[in-house]
This record gives C-alpha cells, sequence and structure tokens, in this order.
C-alpha cells in the first residue's frame, strides 16, 4: 500500500537433505536495502541466514515494529511473540535495529505530528502492559492508565513500586482500573 | 601474565617438550567445512610420533563421535573415538551422569545428537521439521505435548521454527523441567559472502522464548576439559595446550582451565584481534588472549 517492494513474506522451508554448501547459494537479492522484521510464525534458519546477510552491510537499515516477549492470551501453551523474532535477527546480525513499538516513542510522535493539538499533559495512554503501554506513557509525558484485563494487574505495579531497581519504579502508572468497560458503565455514564 | 607471542621455530621448541596432551578444535583449525587445512594432519601426527595425546573438542553440536570419526577418517586424519570429544556426546552423557535424567527430552538438535541420546538410552521427541501452517492460534493453542518431557536439549537445528519456541517455553514453564544447551557461538566459520548463524541464535531463541537460562556446555565453559581429565587419566592442565580459531571460547576455556592457549589464523580470529585485546582497557577483553598465535597449525609441521 505504500508503494515499497518487499521479498520474503511467508514459509522459507529448509529442505531435510539439504546442507551448509545449498545454503551458500540461497539467493540473495541486491536490491534489498532495508530488513524489516516484524512477528513471523515462519521465522526459519533459510530466512536468518538472509536477513544476517542483507545487515553484513553498514547500509542496509534495520527495523523491528516491536520486542513483546509473549502474546497475553490465556492458554495452557506458552506463546512467545514478536520480540523472539526480533531477537533471533539481532543476534543472527550483530546489530541493533530501530524499533518502532512501545514503549519506543515513535508511535507517538507519529500522532502528535500527524495530527494538530496533541498535548501529551492531556494525553491518557491506556494499556495492560506495563513494559510497554505504560512506559511510553511515561517516556512521552502522557497520563498513563493500566487495565487489568491483560497481560498485567495490580499486584505487579505493587511490585514495581517497592522495587529496588530504578527501572522497575518507572513501570508505574497513574492509574488502575479493573477494565475500561467499567469505566463506561460506572465513571462516564 | 607472559604477553601472547607469534609462535616460532625456537618458541616451538622450547614449548613442545613442556606439553603430554593437545586439545585441537576442529572448524577452522584443521578442515573448513569439508576441505581439510593443509598440513594440519601432518602436525597431529608429528604430536603423536612425540608421545603427545591428541583430543578432537569441538562444539559443533551436528555430529556424533562416530560420525565425526568418519569425517576425521575421511579428511586422512589418525583418529579413535574415545578422542572426539563433542557436544552432541557431551549434552547425552551430561543427561544420563550428571542429571540422572529420567524421562524423555525434547531435543532441538540434528541427527548427530539424536544419535548419542539414543546410545546413551535417552529417549527424545521433538527432531525434524515441525511447521506453522500460518496464522492460527487455534492451532497453536492446541499443539501436542508429551508429558514425558523432563529436560529440552538445544543445539544447532536447521529446522528451527515457530511451533518449536512455543513447545520449548512450554515445557520450560515448569522449573522442573532441565534446560541444557550445547553451545552458544553466534556464527559458523565458512568462507563465502552468505553469513551463517550459529547454535548461538538457536539457543538465544529457546532462552527468549523461554525467559530461562540454560546449562551450556560447550567451550568457553570448563566442562568438555572437565569430562576430559575425569574420563582419562594423567591430564596434567599445565602441560595441555589447546588449539583453536575463537579467542571467545576455544581461548577462554583453555584460560579457564589453567591451559596453555594457541589460536590459528584460520578461521574466526587473527592474532591481531588477541594484541588489540591484549590493549584493550577491558578486563574482559584482556581475558581474550592466547599464549601463542600462529598462521596456521599446518604451520607447526615445519617445527616439529
Amino acid at each position: 500500500m505504500a508503494g515499497i517492494q518487499h521479498i520474503g513474506v511467508g514459509p522459507d522451508v529448509v529442505d531435510r537433505s539439504s546442507t551448509i554448501d545449498d545454503w551458500a547459494c540461497l539467493p540473495i537479492d541486491p536490491e534489498v536495502k532495508a530488513v524489516v522484521v516484524g512477528f513471523d510464525e515462519h521465522v526459519s534458519y533459510h530466512k536468518l541466514v538472509k536477513a544476517a546477510t542483507y545487515l553484513s552491510d553498514p547500509d542496509c537499515l534495520f527495523l523491528a515494529t516491536n520486542e513483546d516477549i509473549r502474546f497475553p492470551f490465556e492458554t495452557k501453551v506458552v506463546l512467545p511473540a514478536t520480540g523472539l523474532c526480533v531477537q533471533a535477527v539481532k543476534e543472527a546480525s550483530q546489530r541493533e535495529p530501530i524499533v518502532l513499538g512501545k514503549p519506543h516513542k515513535y508511535m507517538f510522535l507519529s500522532i502528535a505530528k500527524s495530527f494538530g493539538g496533541i498535548d501529551p499533559k492531556r494525553t491518557v495512554m491506556v494499556g495492560d502492559t506495563l513494559a510497554t503501554d505504560i512506559m511510553l506513557g511515561k517516556n512521552c509525558g502522557l497520563k498513563t492508565l493500566l487495565v487489568e484485563t491483560g497481560l498485567n494487574n495490580r499486584q505487579d505495579i505493587a511490585e514495581n513500586r517497592f522495587s529496588k531497581s530504578a527501572e522497575k519504579q518507572k513501570l508505574v502508572p497513574d492509574f488502575f482500573i479493573r477494565s475500561i468497560g467499567d469505566l463506561g458503565n460506572g465513571v462516564l455514564s | 601474565m607472559a604477553a601472547c607471542r607469534k609462535l616460532t621455530k625456537e618458541i616451538a621448541s622450547e614449548l613442545i617438550p613442556k606439553i603430554d596432551t593437545v586439545l585441537c578444535d576442529c572448524d577452522g583449525v584443521i578442515w573448513q567445512g569439508n576441505n581439510v587445512i593443509p598440513r594440519t594432519a601432518e602436525t597431529l601426527n608429528k604430536l603423536r610420533q612425540k608421545g603427545k595425546r591428541v583430543f578432537f573438542v569441538t562444539n559443533n553440536s551436528t555430529k556424533s563421535r562416530r560420525q565425526y570419526l568418519q569425517k576425521l577418517t575421511k579428511l586422512g586424519f589418525d583418529a579413535k573415538q574415545e578422542e572426539i570429544v563433542c557436544t552432541a556426546f557431551a549434552a547425552a552423557a551430561y543427561l544420563k551422569h550428571s542429571v540422572k535424567l529420567e524421562g524423555k527430552v525434547y531435543l532441538i538438535g540434528m541427527e548427530g545428537m539424536a544419535e548419542e541420546l539414543e546410545l546413551m538410552g535417552i529417549p527424545y521427541t521433538g527432531i525434524g521439521p515441525d511447521h506453522a501452517s500460518g496464522y492460527d492460534f487455534e492451532e497453536w493453542a492446541n499443539l501436542p505435548f508429551d508429558p514425558e518431557v523432563k529436560a529440552v536439549l538445544v543445539g544447532f537445528d536447521a529446522h528451527i521454527s515457530f511451533h518449536k519456541l512455543i513447545k520449548a517455553a512450554t515445557y520450560l514453564n515448569n522449573p522442573d523441567c532441565v534446560f541444557v544447551a550445547t553451545n552458544e557461538d553466534l556464527r559458523y566459520p565458512y568462507n563465502s559472502n552468505v553469513i551463517f548463524p550459529g547454535t548461538g541464535v538457536i539457543v538465544q531463541a529457546v532462552k527468549s522464548a523461554g525467559q530461562r537460562e540454560p546449562v551450556v556446555l560447550g567451550k568457553p565453559s570448563k566442562h568438555l576439559f572437565e569430562s576430559i581429565s575425569k574420563s582419562f587419566s594423567g591430564i596434567d592442565p599445565s602441560r595441555t595446550v589447546m588449539i583453536g580459531d575463537r579467542l571467545s571460547t576455544d581461548i577462554l576455556m583453555g584460560r579457564n582451565c589453567g591451559l596453555k592457549t594457541l589460536l590459528v589464523e584460520t578461521g574466526i580470529n587473527s592474532g591481531e584481534d588477541a594484541l588489540e585485546n591484549e590493549r584493550s582497557d577491558s578486563k574482559e577483553q584482556q581475558q581474550l588472549v592466547p599464549d601463542y598465535y600462529i598462521p596456521s597449525l599446518g604451520d607447526l609441521a615445519e617445527f616439529l
């Protein structure tokens, strides 16, 4: 949609009988000038070889969408999230990406640029994750509200507030509420 | 510590009589891929003729000892199976004799590791391709799990996938599940423009997914050297030399175990890298300095 050509999406499966001599012949496209990493359920060794090879050119841009470690869903399995894919490409390439997602400021700054009259002091960030949503709010000088319908809850807040780590002490929102729905029912009626 | 020196004929003639045991790394030292590095077999033969014991000590987890013996023999090296100290074997032995594992292993690794587990009588599951069909939470939430799995073992796996990382992370969510990794080398040395991420990248992915730290057996951990000195009598660290191409694994293990250390320049690092570390202000970098360096192990043949 943005008119940027891309390659690499989808499965890139390693053949059972292939060896390093085959992988040395993997197609590397000379027109690639950037590696962008987001969540990819098809992450594979081939993709890591290609990403690391593209990124061995210091002029090749390295972008990542976000670094969330887990999907915040109630399942009996542990679901690693995008952070896993990004970490794998960082290790494979030995390079650091520009990370666009929360808690990095980019997403708030892009809103403030695109829309007039956004005052950080009169903006609230509502989220379920202390390390991303609330951290973004703190980084950008916003008010912050944690909801307990996702990853974190008031116990996590208390742990952070009384933590010995200065980093953890930053991850304390201004407010918390059980659910955003409660705001609709109780407060705004 | 004495300064790092280039190994000359004169220095070698002083050093060699003081050595009884030679630990020799493989990738980047005696071969590159399937290409033997010239005169390295001759060097090792001459060292054996002078009464030195030789061990092949490799972090590469893709082959069993039997497969390494085949490769060594094919490429013209004298070797016996018990001289081969590879991480696939070390992992199976560790799970059997140290952990005394009762249960299955969830294996993220290749056939060489599977072979060593079988030889040790340890059941395993998980080897080979395991692809996600698409972005499907239902599929992921209902992946099959084996209640008999009591350990996750990670080595190099060309078939690493999202499914495998979900499974490993879920098994590792139980704190009683043992977590072992063969090594953390980040790059596999191979002469091409293509970059080959090493086992370290696979291990980091499982660490990241599982949010846990493994026991790592390979260099620079002391484990591989300690397993040799436990199994063979008369190994004196001060009369043992570790020969390798990588400062952060081979040379560091050598230093950690009180061995003499020789860097060769036919793999990852150069003498210049070593000298830079020696000049560094960082205490960590200063650990990554060998006693000696030489362009190639093959050059030592001239001095013997």
